[in-house]
């Protein structure tokens, strides 16, 4: 099943932003709507032509679509000089009509109205914990898929850059959905570090081979459908898929006493991207080979990734 | 005669919508029999409250029969009862307000995917049907 996201706040843009993208479309999704009007936050120009320059190269790699909203764009669907200073002016491959997009947000006013009367509300012997702010929260993530649903796209993804403290109350740096929110989990326990480090060639193959861990996020989903409560997170779903991978490499003995990946084996084999020929170099015969490709399937993408970026996290041999 | 089940990919995206509710809302539930015998417009404001305390809300089992829908995947059934007993905690409690299956399908349908339009469809009738049984307006 396709999936294309629309990053929630995307006028503005920085290098975590491009983490967020890079995750998500390595981990769980096709590709992603960013706001065609999008400006680089608080970097000196050296860097900020940096990250451009990566928005350009993952648009070149379809990886991310430009969105704009009608007012923003001229007939051509070139950005308009006031949205975007500089000559280098971007064309929306989406344009969102602003009749519309009106239309439905009144429709999404008038249903939030009586919750923000609510909000406003005095309620003796009751604890409010956010009161407006859940309000406009709320709101946020409201208008955010209205946009969404205007462009088409299938879900929201957060925006590191923009999560102000009415969205994070606690001052988090928390996510948008659950399949980002395990995406980062797994990230952080794997300590794969910024992906980023990621060259366009790596991200071509880690998203050839994510399908198995697709599948692991449905199940992680399924798990869920009786309830999220605090046993049952995001972290606990990103900590048993960890656990089943290392279990996986470990029986499958692809790591090393000191735990580090058997680079050669782990993926170059799994992967399926050696002839059966090779497999004598490492003494398997080809029904082994089947089991354990079957098995791996779902953890090749992490292989890979922890191959290439979990590695420069080693210090360098003696 | 018509079928009445949600596919695998909309039940997938309903129970997706409800996880992303819940972490996005602080939402904590869990189906389990909660005590007394509350009505629909009782574990609205229960949901509320325990969300304000963050504490764990208690969906009653049976509230996944409330649709009288059958589901590809057995938990969506739950996971939709806990998005309805939502968008009746947050909907207008006013009769010319939107009522709390406007917001729902409002809600699933930004968020779930696009080749869900006939569940949805399905699930409007489903709902309704069940917005007259529990006439919780003004309640």
């Amino acid at each position: 099943m396709s999936r294309v996201l629309t990053l929630l706040d995307s006028g503005t843009v920085d290098l975590k932003t491009i983490d967020r993208v890079l995750q998500s479309v390595v981990f769980f999704a096709d590709a992603v709507a960013v706001r065609a009007s999008y400006k680089v936050a608080g970097l000196d120009k050296p860097r900020a032509r940096q990250i451009d320059r990566r928005l350009t190269d993952l648009h070149e790699q379809k990886l991310i679509s430009l969105w704009a909203h009608e007012y923003e764009v001229d007939d051509a669907g070139r950005v308009r000089a006031p949205f975007l200073p500089g000559s280098d002016r971007r064309t929306a491959d989406v344009v969102v009509e602003a009749a519309g997009l009106a239309e439905r947000l009144s429709e999404m006013n008038d249903m939030l109205r009586v919750s923000r009367e609510e909000a406003y509300r005095r309620h003796p012997g009751r604890l409010l914990r956010q009161g407006v702010a859940e309000v406009v929260s709320l709101r946020n993530q409201l208008s955010s898929l209205v946009i969404s649903a205007e462009l088409g796209q299938d879900g929201l993804l957060g925006n590191p850059a923009t999560r102000s403290i009415l969205l994070q109350p606690s001052g988090a740096d928390r996510p948008a959905t659950f399949r980002e929110a395990v995406a980062q989990e797994v990230v952080g326990r794997l300590r794969l570090g910024p992906l980023s480090m990621l060259t366009p060639d790596e991200i071509a193959v880690a998203r050839r081979h994510n399908a198995g861990f697709r599948r692991l996020l449905d199940d992680s989903l399924l798990a869920v459908s009786q309830g999220m409560d605090p046993l049952i997170t995001p972290e606990a779903a990103a900590q048993e898929i960890v656990n089943r991978y290392r279990e996986t490499t470990t029986r499958m003995n692809l790591r090393s006493e000191t735990g580090a990946l058997a680079a050669d084996v782990a993926f170059d084999v799994l992967g399926m991207v050696m002839p059966p020929s090779v497999l004598v170099k490492y003494a398997l015969n080809a029904f082994t080979w089947r089991r354990r490709v079957k098995e791996a399937q779902p953890y090749l993408m992490l292989l890979h990734l922890e191959r290439r970026l979990g590695q420069q996290a080693l210090p360098p041999p003696r | 005669m018509r079928s009445r089940q949600i596919s695998s990919p909309c039940c997938l995206g309903i129970i997706e919508s409800a996880a992303n509710l819940s972490l996005s809302g602080r939402i904590y539930w869990t189906v389990a029999t909660p005590p007394g015998d509350l009505t629909l417009p009782a574990l609205a404001r229960s949901l509320s409250e325990h969300r304000r305390r963050d504490q764990v809300f208690l969906l009653p089992p049976e509230a996944g029969d409330w649709f009288r829908l059958s589901f590809a995947i057995d938990g969506a059934r739950h996971a939709l009862a806990f998005q309805y007993v939502w968008a009746v905690s947050v909907a207008a409690r006013e009769r010319s307000s939107p009522n709390p299956t406007d917001l729902l399908l409002w809600w699933l349908r930004a968020a779930m995917p696009r080749q869900c339009a006939r569940d949805l469809r399905r699930m409007r009738r489903a709902l309704s049907a069940v917005d007259r049984r529990f006439s919780w307006h003004g309640q």
